[in-house]
């Protein structure tokens, strides 16, 4: 079983070599509660090679977005503690770094973009200022406004010249998204990680945003990795998806043999919830109960609770997630069912 | 019907909205054009003044007010007469001397730079003193005085508010961003300082120097104590807000940026406070023009014969003065006037700043 803490790298030929972009082994974290350790994220591993794009799905509280901000350590601890793993960008650890180390890693090899764009731009400043501010942490030598520009204009925002001077509310959503990706690109980042990016757009705009993230990977080689509850814009975006549950990474597999041939109950329950254009239309079917809370997982798989295949031993049996498939790994010991 | 020419459709800047709200609150603007009057004649008081703060003559000690008559349609004002000896004053019926104005005078510095004769009025003539406020017992004009006294009086406020909140911007932007211990350790300080009372802070601090200090010394140690006692209170205040500006995403995606815990604080937090500070600075320089005034008045702040607003009211402490001569309460006046009219800033201020009640 040893082989199940380790998921098959991205390309196997580059591994040995040299050390894959980002590579997550075995990551727990705690969170401190009245002196109770609760285990948000349990014992995750996530490779990801240069200009890959990966998708991380699951509903809301499975540790996503505590995983990929544990990529830069931006996690506050206290409350969070890292209770093992190792998170290797480039080859060191991430959780080992001193300060300055990890603020060379922000910005400089790992980016971030967030759901609300709105919130996440500094509304007392100019957006060129902000903008600016990026470039003068990481590339100070290009700290100017041709470039400024060239970043608006690389992310598509018309006419840059005159948003420069705007303040952040003098912008819509999609607009203020577009200048978060610029400054996320400013410091010429090695791995784009986009947490829920298009969340609290329309979704012509979310179109819009998916379809500029697509084009930049294309322009500028840089890994993706995507956070998104939407499984409708996986197979647009991702080379690989993994599927998460309570904390779990429950499914892992090239995105589309997951979009055609999803393996564990959890992975399919999702796919019945989107609502489908063609056949049938009836009441969107969606999973009964809700994630389990945190310091609270069932015993055994985590999701039998809510599993329409479970059998009486699923409550008993901890699960262990294996490759049933070339690249294709499942916790589930009745996946094939 | 006139068609109106198209309106710019960007909304305005928070400061645009924060300016436009306050050009609306009419005492609030009355208060600031008081304001820029007061400075602006403070900063040329040696032009403005017939007098400079040290002009003796003592045979005009209490010397009454002397009201302006017209001559003509000319401002001039009479000579007075001593009547009887404690200092009682008539005026001469007729005996008038035009009033002259940029009239040739004592010398006098200006922005400490300009060295200038010329004052704003006068008579040009010893025999008919201008005392529009009256005089002291050292024949000393009061009005001048004043005007010499406002340098010390208002400018401590400024100067005081400046380093406290600077102080205490700093010291509660880091204490609620760090958060943990150091946080703990800086609040529990804020607190002992707070629980100090004031007023005896500064009399033993002033005990502790030396009395043969320059007013300049004087001045500079009087701020210096006012803002220390004052600083802790604004950086609670300011820790609880960067509690919770800290949590906002854009201090996430500074941090995600790889942007130091100094500048997050200075750049992303501290501008979140600062309406609050600019209400807070503008209704606490009352506070340090006060002080100056009970120290002064408690003989342990500025020294004569320099001038300062609490140093002349301490010279009106005594009952029979101020029954004989109540001219002598003239720097009260002007400190009332002040600070009514800093109070009737900061609420528009934070009317203004509090977009809700807009």
């Amino acid at each position: 079983m040893s082989s199940a803490s380790s998921p098959a790298p991205s390309n196997a030929t580059s591994a040995d070599a040299t050390p894959p972009l980002l590579d997550i082994r075995d990551l727990r974290l705690d969170f401190m509660k009245d002196g109770r350790a609760l285990r948000a994220v349990d014992g995750v591993s996530l490779r990801l090679g240069a200009g890959e794009a990966l998708c991380l799905v699951g509903e809301s509280g499975c540790g996503k977005s505590v995983t990929a901000l544990s990529i830069a350590r931006l996690v506050p601890s206290p409350p969070a503690r890292y209770a093992g793993g190792e998170i290797r960008v480039n080859g060191s650890d991430v959780l080992k770094m001193s300060p300055r180390e990890l603020r060379a890693i922000r910005g400089g090899v790992v980016s971030y973009i967030f759901q609300e764009p709105g919130s996440s731009l500094n509304p007392v400043f100019r957006v060129g200022a902000q903008i600016l501010e990026s470039l003068k942490l990481h590339r100070p030598e290009a700290a100017n406004e041709e470039e400024v520009l060239r970043l608006l204009r690389l992310v598509g925002i018309p006419a840059p010249e005159s948003r420069l001077r705007d303040y952040p509310h003098q912008l819509s959503g999609g607009m203020q998204q577009r200048i978060m990706i610029a400054m996320a690109l400013a410091s010429h980042p090695r791995l784009l990680v986009a947490d829920e990016p298009t969340t609290a757009l329309d979704v012509t705009i979310q179109a819009q945003i998916i379809e500029l993230l697509r084009e930049l990977r294309r322009q500028i080689q840089m890994s993706l990795l995507l956070i998104t509850h939407n499984l409708g814009i996986v197979g647009d975006l991702a080379d690989r998806v993994a599927v998460m549950y309570a904390g779990q990474i429950v499914e892992l597999a090239p995105s589309h043999t997951l979009l055609s041939r999803p393996l564990h109950p959890y992975t399919r329950a999702l796919m019945n919830s989107v609502p489908k254009l063609k056949g049938q239309v009836g009441r969107l079917s969606a999973i009964p109960g809700n994630v389990p809370n945190l310091g609270s997982f069932p015993e055994g798989c985590r999701f039998h609770p809510r599993c329409p295949q479970a059998r009486p031993d699923c409550s008993t049996q901890s699960t262990q997630l294996l490759e049933v498939e070339p690249s294709h790994w499942v916790r589930c010991p009745y996946w094939s069912t | 019907m006139s068609s109106l020419p198209p309106q710019p459709s960007t909304p305005l800047s928070p400061w645009g909205l924060f300016w436009k709200r306050l050009r609306r609150h009419r005492t609030a603007v009355a208060g600031g054009i008081l304001l820029i009057f007061l400075y602006g004649v403070s900063l040329l008081a040696g032009f403005v003044s017939p007098y400079r703060y040290d002009h003796l003559d003592k045979e005009r000690s209490f010397h009454s007010p002397t009201p302006v008559r017209f001559s003509g349609f000319w401002p001039a004002v009479e000579r007075f007469r001593k009547v009887s000896d404690p200092a009682t004053y008539e005026a001469v019926a007729g005996d008038l001397k035009p009033l002259k104005f940029l009239v040739e005078g004592e010398d006098y510095t200006l922005f400490g730079l300009l060295h200038l004769k010329r004052h704003l009025f006068g008579t040009g003539d010893p025999d008919y003193p201008v005392y529009l406020l009256g005089a002291d017992q050292f024949g000393r004009d009061i009005l001048s005085r004043v005007l010499y006294g406002s340098q010390v009086s208002l400018s401590i406020g400024i100067i005081g508010i400046t380093l406290s909140f600077s102080l205490g911007m700093l010291i509660g932007g880091i204490s609620g961003y760090v958060g943990g211990t150091t946080d703990t350790l800086t609040m529990r300080a804020c607190e002992l300082i707070m629980s100090i009372p004031g007023l005896y802070l500064i009399m033993a601090l002033r005990s502790v120097f030396p009395s043969s200090l320059s007013s300049t010394q004087v001045y500079l140690l009087i701020i210096v104590i006012l803002s220390f006692i004052r600083w802790a209170s604004s950086a609670r205040v300011i820790r609880g807000m960067a509690l919770s500006l800290r949590e906002r995403q854009y201090v996430l995606a500074a941090k995600s940026l790889g942007q130091t815990p100094l500048r997050i604080v200075v750049r992303h937090i501290l501008p979140g406070t600062f309406s609050y500070v600019i209400v807070a600075a503008t209704l606490s320089i009352p506070y340090y023009i006060l002080g100056e005034v009970v120290l002064s008045y408690l003989n342990v702040g500025i020294q004569e014969p320099e001038a300062s607003w609490g140093l002349m009211l301490n010279a009106a402490q005594n009952y029979q003065y101020l029954q004989d001569y109540p001219w002598l309460l003239a720097p009260g006046g002007a400190i009332f006037v002040t600070v009514l009219a800093f109070n009737f800033l900061g609420d528009g201020l934070r009317d203004a700043a509090d977009a809700k009640a807009g």
